[in-house]
């Protein structure tokens, strides 16, 4: 019955093609809303991942990395330091800005760093070199029509681009300065009444020896300064991870089941119709003697067929958009390439073939047989 | 032709009924996002525009409260508070943080109040009471039903504990959640004393909020100064343009959905009537009337489910919220005339591949068995 | 003596009920044994297709039974009787039924599919019967490529794929031209004649009353044979030849019964019959 089914799928190719299109149009969706709630896990992990740390050290009680407000007294590092198997403790300072350039409002992550930390490849740029050099994300680059040399400014104070990086997380794009700049930036807009108290620091990027343990190291410094936590960079990212899914799933959940919904019924309608008009068809084969489970393995097998058909071509379109939505806006990932999205999206998708193909089951078991005695 | 067309597709009601919850579906796709995106840009203002000073002061170079940080050295407020304009000056703390309870973790936005002062405090109780000292929290009463934490247990910011002692309405979104407590106790969190974030300065009866603005920039130098309605559109704007592209992609990927489901419907409809249409066909009917009459059937299918994602919109989404409280969703009556527009472009991109085979019909198919 | 291939008793058919009951077929019985082609008969509406469908199977008789080879197929359950059908049954239908995505062999073999050795068994039988219907330069083609003759041919060869005794045909040259027609009636009589399988034929066709072994007259559910001899009438209006056991027009005058072609010759001949008869 399979044959049946192709058969019957090639004998009008315009409509299988539109068919197969809009299912794939549907597969789509699915994996670009799928893939975009992905890439919003990928991207925190990569923010993490790209600070190039062996541990990561936080205010007590905080276990996150972005959207978290993490603040460290100075002295913390030269602590950190101390302890055995630690290299460095490389400073790290996070300050969500508002960019505001042509009425344009962007909200921005500025990493401030000093001698890691930084982006970690630049897209254009010699990168900072002196404290009013700024770094900023390709989508502030692309939003603003800002180039080399440019001036941006973050709270009235004045940086120049000095480099253009691909970073970004949670709806922000990034942009690094150092920290010649940060207290530049705080001097001038005197918002507090000493710089040596004020909560200048956020994280320690911990670099270890070779030979250092990284568990053991990281007990040490717990013990050595109660006054912090320590991760590995992998923990912080889980933990920013399973935060971002409490604020995505309920959204992206709800979209994602419309969307499997709208699919159903889709492939549900492309089935009806397409028994409705070959009724005829299934009145004939029933009279020539196929039983009822034939038809519906026909019905089934067409309905697998298209999506086979389907499910490729929207792995391609899902591809096609991404690439569309990225140019355009290139603070959002859009990850499709996930195995578990492909091989959610997949199995879900056969099993929406199967469940589309009882739609028409009904019609086809009353299928009177006498039908094919009555004229065309 | 126009009855035929009207018949022809009422005649097949299951078909029409599937296609139209079809296109439905994806309208409602589009209309949802755009709830959300409101409905979170509205909420995410709700702070700033209930509180409603004459004028908020922040850190120079901020404009907005929300995702932004803002430091003000503390003795500014003494000179602002000096201004013969101002009646009142609050002080507040902000800052953006994971809070804990009950074990899930929550993105919140955290408001430190004076000790004894509600003018920046939460606007509407629904159980308990405001902050009166160290270590409380007054946390929203939709987070309280998500998380299970009522009153009197704790919650944790960084590595402070704080005991819930109320609960409040209006100040939930799954982007800002508002919690309450001491200026104090958030001042150690941060460890930024002789510093606050924002100051809402209320003027003395007669002074408008464009005069007091006026006054303080003369006055206090590296700050800047905005009404409350400069500052929640600030914000509001940063919101929807946050959106704004998602909910563009959003729409033209489900409008192009739509669109092929609006052509499958027309088609099939064509092909299963091609015997009559080329009867029609042989008959003089023209082409202009044949291909009007696809067209119409395509609009027919469009409207029928951008009606049927309007009532959805309109009845359902609002009640989302009831099942789903982290969403806040508002639909918006431009938002559903917007995709009016849409829903008509969609049926004639639909009906082109159907009126092309409405044309390429061969009249002499009138006559094959 | 030959066991029939077909026996049907007391078959009887009611649609609806109480004072709305219609009896489609009432009471009829009939016998075919292998090798004979039988016609039925009858006016629009008398019921044959009824009958034709519960000969076959395809319709439960109200009461009555029909055996085919000795199956009682009225009283197997809709699980059983598909096998009937597909090797006991072959279908001739008006409208020719061709499954449009096949070529024709596809469809001449699809009922092969439920036979025992399945369709590459059945591939040298399908070449025999393209090669006899005149169907194998056009192996490849799809429905929609043929004439009515060959989409006719091919139904015939697919009817008999699976080699059944019984072939039902409902009005199997309805549409098609004269010559064509006449070769597919051929075709239908050289089967019962040469590969004995009882042949019933459900047609309006006048040619096939001279092949026929056998004419049956269905009317009013009611069957009865035609062997008897008949005469053709004179439409005494527009002088057309007139079949008396199917006329339903007739106007009696002066103890004369006239048989008319249409409803508008019947009113002109009653407005003033003596214009017509010579009276």
């Amino acid at each position: 019955m399979f044959w049946l089914a192709w058969k019957q799928l090639k004998l009008d190719r315009i409509r299988t093609a539109m068919t197969a299109f809009a299912v794939a149009a549907v597969i789509a969706v699915i994996l670009v809303l799928d893939g975009f709630e992905q890439g919003q896990y990928r991207q925190l992990e990569r923010v993490i991942h790209n600070r190039q740390a062996d541990l990561i050290v936080t205010q007590a009680g905080v276990q996150d990395f972005v959207a978290a407000r993490s603040s460290l007294p100075q002295l913390t590092r030269e602590a950190v330091e101390s302890v055995t198997g630690v290299v460095n403790a490389h400073p790290m300072t996070a300050l969500p800005v508002i960019y505001r350039q042509d009425g344009k409002l962007t909200p921005v992550y500025v990493l401030v760093y000093d001698t890691l930390g930084g982006p970690a490849s630049l897209l254009d740029g010699p990168g900072i070199r002196q404290g009013r050099d700024i770094v900023i994300d390709q989508t502030l680059a692309l939003k603003y029509g800002l180039g080399m040399g440019d001036e941006f400014r973050v709270s009235d104070f004045s940086f120049r681009v000095a480099g253009i990086t691909d970073e970004a997380a949670f709806f922000m794009p990034f942009a690094f300065i150092s920290y010649d700049g940060m207290i530049d930036l705080f001097l001038e807009s005197e918002i507090a009444p000493d710089l040596s108290t004020f909560p200048l620091l956020s994280f320690l990027l911990v670099e270890l020896s070779p030979q250092a343990d990284r568990l053991t190291v990281q007990r040490s410094i717990e013990q050595r300064v109660p006054e912090v936590d320590v991760f590995t960079p992998a923990e912080l990212a889980a933990h920013d991870v399973d935060m971002a899914r409490t604020f995505y799933r309920p959204i992206m959940g709800l979209l994602v089941s419309v969307a499997w919904v709208i699919g159903m019924l889709v492939v549900g309608l492309v089935l009806y119709a397409d028994v409705r008009s070959r009724l005829r068809s299934f009145a004939v084969m029933k009279a020539l003697g196929f039983e009822h489970r034939h038809l519906v393995t026909a019905v089934v097998a067409q309905s697998l067929l298209l999506m086979l058909l389907a499910l490729p071509l929207g792995a391609l379109l899902a591809w096609l958009l991404k690439e569309q939505v990225e140019s355009v806006a290139p603070v959002y990932l859009i990850s499709i390439y996930e195995p578990l999205v492909f091989t959610r999206t997949l199995v879900a998708g056969l099993v929406l073939a199967v469940v589309g193909a009882l739609v028409p089951l009904r019609s086809v078991r009353r299928t009177d047989p006498m039908i094919a005695f009555q004229g065309a | 032709m126009f009855l035929w067309a009207w018949k022809s597709l009422f005649s097949q009601r299951s078909t029409l009924v599937g296609s139209s919850l079809g296109i439905a579906g994806a309208f409602i796709l589009v209309l949802f996002f755009d709830a959300v995106f409101r409905g979170e840009s509205e909420q995410i203002v709700a702070y700033p525009a209930h509180m409603n000073p004459d004028v908020w002061v922040m850190q120079a170079g901020v404009g907005n409260m929300h995702m932004a940080s803002s430091y003000i050295w503390d003795w500014k407020m003494d000179v602002i508070a000096a201004m013969p304009e101002v009646e009142r000056v609050t002080p507040i703390l902000y800052f953006a943080n994971i809070i804990e309870a009950r074990g899930s973790k929550l993105f919140a936005f955290v408001v430190g109040l004076q000790s004894g002062e509600h003018r920046a405090g939460p606007w509407e109780m629904s159980a308990g009471r405001r902050i009166a000292g160290k270590g409380e929290a007054v946390i929203p009463a939709v987070l309280s039903r998500i998380t299970g934490i009522g009153i009197g247990d704790t919650m944790r910011i960084t590595d402070h504990d704080f005991r819930v002692v109320g609960l409040s309405r209006g100040t939930y979104s799954s982007a800002n959640p508002v919690i309450f407590v001491t200026l104090d106790d958030l001042a150690d969190i941060l460890s930024a004393e002789g510093t606050y974030s924002y100051l809402l300065v209320d003027a003395k009866e007669g002074v408008s909020p464009k005069q007091l603005a006026e006054g303080i920039r003369r006055t206090v130098e590296k700050v800047n100064v905005l009404t409350t309605a400069e500052l929640v559109a600030n914000d509001f704007g940063l919101a929807m343009q946050m959106g704004v592209e998602i909910i563009f992609m959003m729409t033209m990927i489900c409008s192009a959905l739509a669109a092929l489901i609006v052509g499958f419907s027309a088609y099939s409809l064509v092909a299963r009537k091609q015997r009559e249409l080329a009867i029609v066909k042989a008959l003089g009917g023209r082409r202009g009337a044949l291909v009007g009459s696809v067209v119409l059937q395509a609009v027919i299918v469009a409207l029928l489910g951008y009606l049927l994602a309007v009532v959805f919109a309109l009845l359902v989404i609002p009640q989302v919220p009831l099942l789903v409280p982290q969403l806040s969703l508002v639909v918006s009556i431009g938002d559903i005339l917007q995709m009016g527009l849409v829903a008509l472009l969609v049926a004639v991109i639909g009906a082109v591949i159907p009126a092309s085979l409405v044309l390429r019909l061969d009249p002499a198919l009138a006559y094959q068995v | 003596m030959t066991e029939p291939v077909l026996r049907a008793s007391h078959l009887t058919r009611i649609y609806g009920s109480g004072r709305t009951a219609v009896r489609a077929v009432d009471d009829v019985s009939l016998t075919i044994p292998p090798g004979e082609l039988v016609m039925i008969m009858g006016p629009s509406g008398s019921g044959k297709t009824t009958l034709l469908s519960m000969l076959g199977g395809l319709l439960r008789p109200t009461s009555g039974e029909v055996v085919i080879n000795g199956t009682v197929i009225t009283e197997l359950d809709e699980d059983r009787l598909p096998v009937v059908r597909a090797l006991e049954i072959g279908f001739i239908f008006q409208s020719f039924n061709l499954l449009d995505a096949l070529t024709v062999e596809e469809n001449i073999l699809f009922p092969a599919r439920l036979r025992k050795g399945g369709v590459s068994a059945a591939r040298p039988r399908a070449e025999e019967l393209m090669s006899r219907l005149g169907l194998t330069h056009r192996r490849r083609a799809l429905p929609r490529t043929l004439s009515g003759g060959e989409k006719q041919r091919v139904a015939i060869a697919r009817a008999l794929i699976n080699e059944p005794k019984l072939i039902l045909a409902d009005e199997p040259t309805g549409n098609l031209d004269s010559r064509t027609g006449q070769e597919v009636l051929m075709i239908l009589h050289d089967i019962a004649r040469d590969e004995g399988r009882a042949v019933v034929l459900v047609t309006h066709d006048p040619r096939v009353e001279d092949m026929a072994d056998r004419v049956l007259w269905l009317e009013d559910g009611h069957l009865r044979d035609r062997s008897e001899a008949h005469h053709w009438a004179r439409d005494p209006v527009c002088g057309m030849k007139v079949d008396e056991w199917t006329a339903t027009l007739i106007s009696e005058h002066e103890g004369q019964r006239y048989f008319f072609c249409s409803p508008r010759c019947k009113a002109r001949f009653d407005a003033a019959p003596d214009d017509w008869t010579g009276g």
